[in-house]
This record gives C-alpha cells, sequence and structure tokens, in this order.
C-alpha cells in the first residue's frame, strides 16, 4: 500500500497556478527526491502533503487521510523539517523538549536526548543562541525522535556548510531509514542526495514530468559523449538533451539501445543534474 | 490534560516577560516611589491629615480631605488619598473602622490600577501577536508539524491569556498592598490590629480572582476579535483590530444617530481594562466592584451577547489558523 498517493493535484494563488496536476506515489521504504526548478510547486506540494494548504482539485491521501481535514491524526505518523529557521527562537531547548512531549504520544525524548549528547547544544540555551547548524541538529534530533511513518525533508540544510550537510544525511540515513519508512526530501543540492535516493520525480510548473525509481532511470536513459566529428550523426537518433562539455559533447537519451550507441563514444547513466538539465530543458 | 497542560505552558514561556516580569516590575517601581515619597513626606515634616466629608446623617461621603503639613488640601480624589498611604504618615487613631476600611478599599483600588492596566495592554499585544507572529517568523511551520489541533492552538492562547496570566498579576497586587500596609504599620499610628482588620485582604483575592475570572468572559468579544485578527491579516494587526471597529461605529452615529456599538465597546473595554476598579455601569470608575456586583454581572444579558460574539470570533480565527500559514 502506497502511503502517499497524489494524483491531479492542483492549486492556484491567485493568477499562479502553484499545481497544476501533479502525481506522486510513495511505497513504503523509499527516499524519494522531489526535485524542479525555483517556483516549480515543490514546496506547495509538500504542504499540500503535510495538511497545510486547501487543494482546489486532485485527490490526495497520506496514510489512508485527508491531510488538510486531518492535520492532527496525520502529524502524529509524520514528522517534518523544512530549512533552519522555523524553530521557535524565544524557546529554551529543553522547554522545547517538554513542550513536545506533552504533545506528541510518537515522540520518544530519550531518543532525542541520547541524539543531542553528541552534539554541543546546551539544554538550558534558548534556541535563539544556537548557530544555523545547531538548529539543524537540534531539528533532526526531534525529527528522528519521533516514530513517523513519513518524514518530510523540505530543503533542510539550506545554507549549512557542507560538514554538516554530510552528517544530516548520514543520520538520516543510519538513525531513521527503515523498510516501512518513506522519506521525501527537496533540495537544491542534488548531487547531496542523489546516492541516497531510491526514487526521482521531477516537477516542473506544478505538474510531474517524470516519476521514476533509480534503477529505472539507469534502464531508461543513458549518456553519450562523443567527439565533435559525431556530432549529425548522433543528432539523427532523437536525443532528450545536448550539452558541450570539456571532454566533448553529451546527449541524453530516453530508451535507446544501449550497445548501438556504444561504438559511437562513451555510455553512461545520467546523473540527476544532467537528467534534470534534459527533462526541465526540453519543455 | 498533559496537552493541554503542555500547550499553556509553551504560552507561559512565550510572555514570560509580559505577565510575569511587567507586574514583578509594576511591583518594584511602586516600592521606589514609596520610598521617595516617604523620603518627601519626611523632609515636608508634616503629619498627613485626613478627614471625612459627612452628609447630614454623618455618613462618610465620597469625599476624603487631605492636608500634608502647611500645604495645602486635596479632596475626593481616591490617588490622593493613595499617595497619601504612600507616605505611610496616617494617624488613623481617632477613625472608626467603617472610616478606615473605606480610604483602604479606595487605596487598594489605585494600588491595583497600574497593576491591571499592565496586564490588559500585554494581553492586548499577545492576543495580535498570538497568531501572526509565529506566521510572520515561519514558526508556524513547525507548530503545524505537531499533533495539535487548530482549535485545540487557539483555544490554549486565550485560556492562557484569560485566565492563567492574570494569576500573577493578581499575586502582584496583594503583595504591592501587603508592602503598603507594612510601611503604614511601622510609620503609622493607629494600631496594627485594627488596620489588618480593616484591610480587606481577602475580600480583595476574592474580589481580583472573581474579577479576572468574570472579566474572560466579559472580554471575550475583545479578545475574540483581537484572535481573529491576529490570524486573518498579514501586515500590521493593531491598526486593523483598531479602524475595524471604528468605522461601523462612526457610521453608526452618522446615519441612525445611535451609538449601540460604541457603548458596547467601550463598556466591554472599561470593564476589561480594570475588573476590580472600574464599574461596569455608565457612570465612570466606581471603587472596586465587589464580589456580589461581579456575580451580578453575571446575570446580565449585556455580558452573554458579547460571550455569543466573542465565542463566533473566536471560531472564525480557528478556521483562519487553519487556512493561514506563513506570511
Amino acid at each position: 500500500m502506497s502511503l502517499i498517493q497524489a494524483s491531479g493535484l492542483s492549486k492556484s494563488y491567485g493568477d499562479t497556478q502553484a499545481l497544476n496536476g501533479f502525481d506522486l506515489n510513495v511505497e513504503p521504504g523509499r527516499i524519494v527526491g522531489l526535485i524542479g526548478p525555483n517556483g516549480s510547486g515543490k514546496t506547495t506540494a509538500l504542504k499540500s502533503i503535510l495538511g497545510l494548504l486547501r487543494l482546489d482539485g486532485g485527490t490526495l491521501d497520506v496514510l489512508g487521510l485527508n491531510p488538510y481535514r486531518q492535520r492532527k491524526e496525520l502529524m502524529t505518523r509524520t514528522a517534518y523539517i523544512a530549512d533552519v529557521g522555523i524553530l521557535p527562537r524565544w524557546m529554551r531547548v529543553d522547554h522545547l523538549l517538554d513542550f513536545i512531549e506533552g504533545v506528541h504520544a510518537s515522540f520518544n525524548r530519550s531518543v532525542a536526548e541520547a541524539a543531542l549528547e553528541k552534539t554541543d547544544i546546551n539544554f538550558s540555551k534558548k534556541i535563539h543562541v544556537l548557530s544555523k547548524g545547531m538548529n539543524v541538529q537540534l531539528h533532526l534530533a526531534i525529527a528522528l525522535a519521533i516514530d513517523a511513518e513519513i518524514l518530510v525533508l523540505d530543503e533542510p540544510t539550506l545554507g549549512l556548510d557542507i560538514l554538516y550537510r554530510q552528517r544530516f544525511y548520514d543520520s538520516v540515513l543510519n538513525d531513521y531509514y527503515q523498510e516501512d519508512r518513506s522519506i521525501l526530501i527537496t533540495t537544491h543540492e542534488v548531487r547531496e542526495i542523489e546516492h541516497i535516493l531510491t526514487d526521482v520525480v521531477f516537477i516542473h510548473r506544478g505538474k510531474t514530468c517524470l516519476a521514476l525509481t533509480m534503477d529505472e532511470l539507469a534502464e531508461q536513459f543513458c549518456k553519450l559523449t562523443v567527439g565533435q566529428e559525431s556530432e549529425p550523426q548522433i543528432r539523427k537518433l532523437a536525443p532528450i538533451a545536448e550539452r558541450k562539455t570539456l571532454q566533448g559533447t553529451e546527449f541524453v537519451f530516453r530508451g535507446a539501445d544501449r550497445d548501438a550507441l556504444a561504438h559511437f563514444g562513451e555510455i553512461a547513466t545520467p546523473n540527476l543534474v544532467d537528467l534534470f538539465i534534459a527533462v526541465i530543458g526540453e519543455q | 490534560m498533559v496537552v493541554a497542560v503542555s500547550l499553556i505552558k509553551r504560552e507561559w514561556f512565550e510572555h514570560k516577560t509580559g505577565f510575569g516580569w511587567a507586574p514583578i516590575g509594576v511591583l518594584g517601581m511602586l516600592v521606589v516611589i514609596t520610598a521617595l515619597a516617604l523620603l518627601f513626606a519626611n523632609s515636608a515634616g508634616g503629619v498627613i491629615q485626613v478627614s471625612f466629608d459627612r452628609d447630614s446623617a454623618g455618613n462618610v461621603t465620597d469625599e476624603i480631605n487631605l492636608s500634608l503639613g502647611e500645604y495645602d488640601v486635596v479632596s475626593g480624589d481616591e490617588v490622593l488619598v493613595f499617595q497619601a498611604l504612600l507616605s505611610g504618615l496616617f494617624d488613623y487613631t481617632d477613625w472608626s473602622d467603617e472610616e478606615l476600611s473605606a480610604s483602604i478599599d479606595k487605596a487598594r483600588t489605585s494600588v491595583a490600577l497600574p497593576f491591571q492596566l499592565v496586564y490588559f495592554l500585554v494581553a492586548i499585544f499577545a492576543l495580535l501577536g498570538s497568531l501572526h507572529e509565529d506566521r510572520r517568523d515561519r514558526t508556524v511551520l513547525f507548530w503545524k508539524s505537531m499533533p495539535v489541533s487548530d482549535s485545540e492552538t487557539v483555544l490554549a492562547k486565550l485560556v492562557h491569556i484569560a485566565w492563567v496570566a492574570p494569576m500573577v498579576t493578581i499575586v502582584a497586587i496583594l503583595l504591592a498592598e501587603i508592602f503598603l500596609l507594612l510601611i503604614v504599620s511601622v510609620v503609622g499610628e493607629g494600631g496594627i490590629w485594627k488596620l489588618w482588620s480593616n484591610s480587606g485582604l481577602v475580600m480583595e483575592l476574592l474580589e481580583l480572582t472573581f474579577g479576572y475570572a468574570i472579566q474572560g468572559l466579559w472580554a471575550l468579544p475583545i479578545y475574540g476579535w483581537l484572535l481573529l485578527v491576529s490570524a486573518a491579516v498579514n501586515r500590521v494587526p493593531f491598526v486593523w483590530a483598531v479602524l475595524v471597529p471604528i468605522v461601523p461605529a462612526v457610521l453608526e452615529t452618522v446615519l441612525f444617530s445611535s451609538s449601540i456599538l460604541r457603548e458596547g465597546i467601550t463598556n466591554h473595554l472599561r470593564f476589561a481594562a480594570l475588573p476590580s476598579a472600574a464599574s461596569f455601569s455608565n457612570s465612570g470608575f466606581e471603587p472596586a466592584v465587589h464580589v456580589g456586583g461581579q456575580l451580578e454581572l453575571l446575570a446580565t444579558l449585556d455580558l452573554w451577547i458579547g460571550v455569543a460574539i466573542g465565542t463566533g470570533f473566536v471560531a472564525a480565527a480557528i478556521v483562519l489558523r487553519h487556512r493561514n500559514n506563513e506570511i
């Protein structure tokens, strides 16, 4: 059974169509990257999944619930981290833990405290004196101490240095990820999450334009790098994108015969950045 | 229950400065002013003479006359009586119990005044910010990631501000009064037992407790309105909160030459601001509305109409809290 089933979601703000037929299907045990350019509707999609906005149309089912109407029930089984600025700055760390322990039935305080012991975060400090990195560590410790079926990460490492970003994803993988849980991530740092994803969904102008597993990606797409002399020939084979690099010209193909292409040059599986540029650029 | 307590505690931590430290600050200022007043009175070298105006039957009227040494006599204004009490040079040897208790009653009203005003101002701004600030700083995204419904959130804020936060104000008022009575006990003349037995402190505790309990209901249309504005607007909630009621109130006066709305608003504002000091009649401030009077308020149609309107505002605030997120 899918944890998240969304089809044909639409949402507009005034003249802006933020979602326009967005589809998403997340099975248990998946780590799904939701990738799209700025203003493509990523955050709107996540918000609708979290029950933070009312959709104009489409059907959305998260853990068997209607997120907008049943946000409270949903949040006992879902954890969420946005970028670093959303923890209450005026609150003390221990008071925040008290609060969550009091209102959240699925929160295991000792797990959060054990994670925080490994950091430099002082429990009696107010959150506004913590550094950006500590803020994320705190938020992560809280989210990972919630026994949730879905973890939603919306640009969680925005503005952090590379060390913290790496540690962040390591913790998510090691401490949270299990067979029956799923993670939904958006980030601009596509390269950093590429190796942990099991699925990728491209969103463009509020619409899902590509949704597949990483295995399917490797099967369906390939990247061919050739020298200048064979370019005209390659173009006849209907590549979906072409890009000049130092090594030569890269062509991305969808559903092409790898063996047939192999004698023109070097064949590889495109990374998410290649694919992103190819797919989004195509539209 | 654990959830309710956690939500209320969260509110308390957020507003600890306004509802906790502010009344303590007022108390501190009162102590300082008292010390200065004592010095001043000493240097004036006089004893304050207090006499009461009496009607033909010999009953004490509202007027109280004071003189400080050779200085002018003032009369009638309880604030000045309060200052006289502050100066701590009362000689109440010749007073009847009734006169002493009437005087202390007025002084208590005056002592409570600054505390109650500060509480009310803090409450207004806390309410206006309550469903607005977290949308502006985006922490609403965190609060909404907790399994807490929007009605629980809004009601916790209302209950905290209307019925939990005043407890500190009540304690601070009582401490201020005890402090002043101690000063009078030390420097006044007329017998300590007589002073304390007429101090009405127990009654004051009841009046303040009832006063704030009922005030929460009486002020519900105001509090509900502020919550609604806080949940509704993205910018300058204070301006919206003030302007939106003024326009229809003015229109009513211009178009229908009536003032039901304006009177309703001012009437509710007055007792909401000063639950133990202001009368709920239209005749202006009157000394302590006593417990009986406060309970009478519960039987007025005015109060229940206000509760109905306020409940509507709170319900609308909950709907908007559900709908609106970060700005």
